[in-house]
């Protein structure tokens, strides 16, 4: 089971709210790549896993993405605090206000809402683990395509953090290949 | 909306002497190493090495917990120490500006 504890895994501190790159880095939370779909896609295949150490490293992943899930969406809350109305309309925020205001809905840069095909588990070991390392690095290509549309240090440090993650888990994931 | 402000996040020697901010910090430290040598654990379980580290992080992150869960506010919803009153929902969240 998971218990909630009351602190993000990596610090986020952004002074200046900006929208524009919220609208780009909403991807890392409802977008195909993003944090939701590698701890849904993780949390669901490990049932299905006959080795109990591959269990337990899609469980910590799993539970860790949720963890990233957090503070993709810490970033895009101090990104759009209290913004005005002039702001809102010249960053083209204006499409994803008018439907949520400031509030943190899953979605990719795209406007498409969060789709659970984005994940497959498919109760094949060898199967799930390849899809376990393309997701990392699918994922770690959406970081480097934030990093080059963004130049706030205290954006980039917490997106840095998240894009080294996937590196580390495509390496545990390399790991349980060989293993299994 | 009530807005009770722990002082989770206090920088200030209040509190008997605790800096909340700073124990906080060494606490997201510590835990990270922790998440990161378990990972490499789950897939190297009998590397002596990685058990020594992960044995040396729980026992000074056991420290650190009790201390910031009894000064500065409950971890998890099973930490609440105050007799008189229920904190676990005391601002601030860590998404907030002032929990970082």
């Amino acid at each position: 089971m998971w218990i909630y504890e009351k602190k993000l895994e990596y610090p986020v501190k952004i002074k200046n709210p900006n929208p524009t790159l919220a609208k780009i880095i909403i991807s890392q939370l409802g977008g195909p790549d993003g944090e939701i779909g590698a701890s849904m896609r993780y949390l669901h295949q490990r049932y299905s896993c006959p080795y109990n150490e591959i269990t337990g490293i899609l469980t910590d992943i799993g539970t860790e993405e949720l963890a990233h899930v957090e503070m993709v969406s810490a970033i895009l809350y101090q990104l759009t605090k209290d913004l005005s109305e002039e702001e809102i309309k010249k960053s083209g925020f204006d499409t994803y206000f008018v439907d949520h205001t400031a509030g943190i809905y899953p979605v990719a840069a795209s406007g498409v809402p969060f789709d659970m095909k984005y994940i497959a588990s498919k109760g094949d070991l060898l199967t799930d683990i390849h899809e376990d390392l393309a997701a990392e690095q699918k994922a770690r290509t959406t970081y480097d395509n934030i990093l080059r549309l963004c130049d706030d240090p205290d954006v980039r440090d917490p997106i840095k953090f998240l894009r080294q993650r996937e590196l580390v888990h495509y390496q545990r994931f390399g790991d349980a290949k060989q293993s299994g | 909306m009530i807005d009770n402000r722990q002082n989770r996040n206090s920088s200030d020697c209040g509190c008997q002497g605790i800096n909340c901010r700073g124990l906080m910090k060494k606490l997201k430290v510590i835990d990270f190493a922790i998440t990161d040598t378990v990972l490499y654990l789950n897939a190297y379980p009998h590397c002596q090495k990685a058990l020594e580290h992960y044995r040396q992080l729980t026992a000074e992150r056991a420290m650190l917990v009790d201390a910031i869960n009894e000064k500065c506010g409950p971890m998890t919803h099973r930490d609440n120490k105050s007799c008189s009153e229920w904190t676990w929902t005391n601002g601030p969240w860590p998404w907030e500006l002032d929990a970082n």
